[in-house]
């Protein structure tokens, strides 16, 4: 059956249609909201929110955009608000300890560990930009749609996720850009601040 | 000549390189390096494996629907006559199986499946026996790869086990215990690997 017919169906209210969008697109907006929050219980709590949210809104999807770009949409902004709320709760960022459930059926379960820390120290926006592109293989233009911003946002957001990402998983011995662990964006940019570098920076697309 | 910034290398792993950039790089070991690892780097976050769905996502989401209404079944009612129907082959092919139970059929021949079904695959014993085994190498001294993979066995087992008995308090607590030291000694590992290079 189509999509559109199943969404159609899944409109009217039709269980066997809901279950089938749901076992289509479930696994990867769990994935995506499960690396963007970082902890496996409110991951679970927000995955269901993000669906009733969609189911409830189905609706207003007019099939303008493919339905796993609007789909995604509700769920990385329902990830992101998560992630605000726990913030303001907090008072301060914290760390969030990984779960390794995550990471068993991976061909290298301690590459995979080592990649899902570094993703959680990446600013919170990066990381989605990142998780959405570089892991889930979203379009700059879907990502874009996704977080409200152009798609020229979303790739300059990527390129700082990923020399952010290189340089957390470089050994510590290496000499290149070390201290980018924190949140500051320009901390590469200070570090190579040559004449050139206004050459390079003006190079991005 | 300085490095291309990191943003920069970034951007070369989906892009092609402007006749500067590309200069820079035909010249620039460390900077060819950079941008290999950065490939790489992609390349490992394309494979990293979608985290298991919870168990119960469909059934929790499905009962949240029904409360607000959201769904409806659409179960099929079938007809009287093929409900009938249905009854009558149920009804005999349970007296045909109670019939080769009880002597009725052929006595010699043994029950297909009997084995299996008497045999589970892994009781409390075997599991506690694993456990005990996993917990005479020594976490701090000795080998955690050793370690790793007798928990990783122990897992493979509980884990079969726990198809067959999905309730059974025992092998659980086997199960989530090895998890729980599983996961410790994957940590471990990954801190001890910490200064490695991986890409």
């Amino acid at each position: 059956m189509r999509e559109d017919e199943l969404i159609e169906r899944a409109r009217r209210g039709e269980s066997a249609a809901v279950r089938r969008l749901y076992e289509a697109h479930a696994e990867r907006v769990y994935a995506v909201v499960r690396r963007i929050v970082a902890d496996r219980a409110s991951a679970e709590d927000v995955a269901q929110e993000v669906w009733l949210r969609a189911l409830r809104g189905l609706g207003s999807f007019r099939g303008e955009s493919r339905f796993t770009t609007w789909l995604h949409r509700i769920a990385v902004n329902g990830a992101l608000q998560r992630l605000r709320q726990r913030k303001r709760a907090a008072g301060r960022e914290v760390p969030i300890p990984i779960s390794l459930a995550d990471v068993r059926r991976a061909p290298d379960p301690l590459l995979s560990v080592r990649l899902e820390r570094a993703l959680d120290r990446i600013p919170d926006r990066m990381r989605a930009v990142l998780v959405l592109h570089d892991v889930e293989g979203f379009t700059h233009e879907e990502i874009g749609e996704m977080l409200g911003v152009t798609a020229g946002t979303s790739k300059s957001q990527l390129f700082k996720a990923r020399a952010k990402m290189r340089a957390l998983l470089r050994p510590p011995r290496a000499e290149r850009n070390s201290d980018m662990d924190t949140d500051t964006d320009t901390d590469t940019e200070r570090r190579h601040a040559t004449p050139d570098t206004r050459d390079a920076r003006a190079s991005h697309r | 000549m300085p490095h291309l910034i990191p943003e920069t290398l970034a951007r070369l792993t989906d892009e092609a390189p402007d006749p500067d950039e590309a200069a820079h790089l035909s010249g620039c070991a460390e900077c060819r390096a950079e941008l290999e690892g950065l490939r790489n780097q992609c390349a490992a976050l394309r494979e990293l494996p979608a985290p298991p769905l919870p168990p119960d996502g469909w059934e929790s989401l499905e009962f949240s629907l029904r409360q607000e209404g959201l769904v409806r079944s659409t179960r099929r009612r079938y007809p009287a006559l093929a409900r009938i129907a249905a009854a009558l082959v149920i009804f005999l092919m349970g007296a045909l199986a109670g019939s080769w139970w009880t002597g009725a059929g052929d006595v010699d021949r043994p029950l297909a499946g009997a084995h299996e079904e008497q045999a589970p695959v892994v009781d409390g014993t075997d599991a506690r026996a694993l456990w005990e085994y996993a917990g005479s190498l020594d976490p701090a001294d000795g080998d955690p790869l050793a370690r790793l993979a007798i928990l990783e066995t122990i897992l493979i087992t509980t884990g079969a086990a726990l198809a067959e008995a999905p309730a059974d308090p025992v092998i659980n607590g086997y199960h989530l215990s090895a998890r729980e030291a599983r996961d410790a000694v994957l940590l471990r590992l990954a801190e001890r690997d910490d200064s490695a290079e991986w890409f």
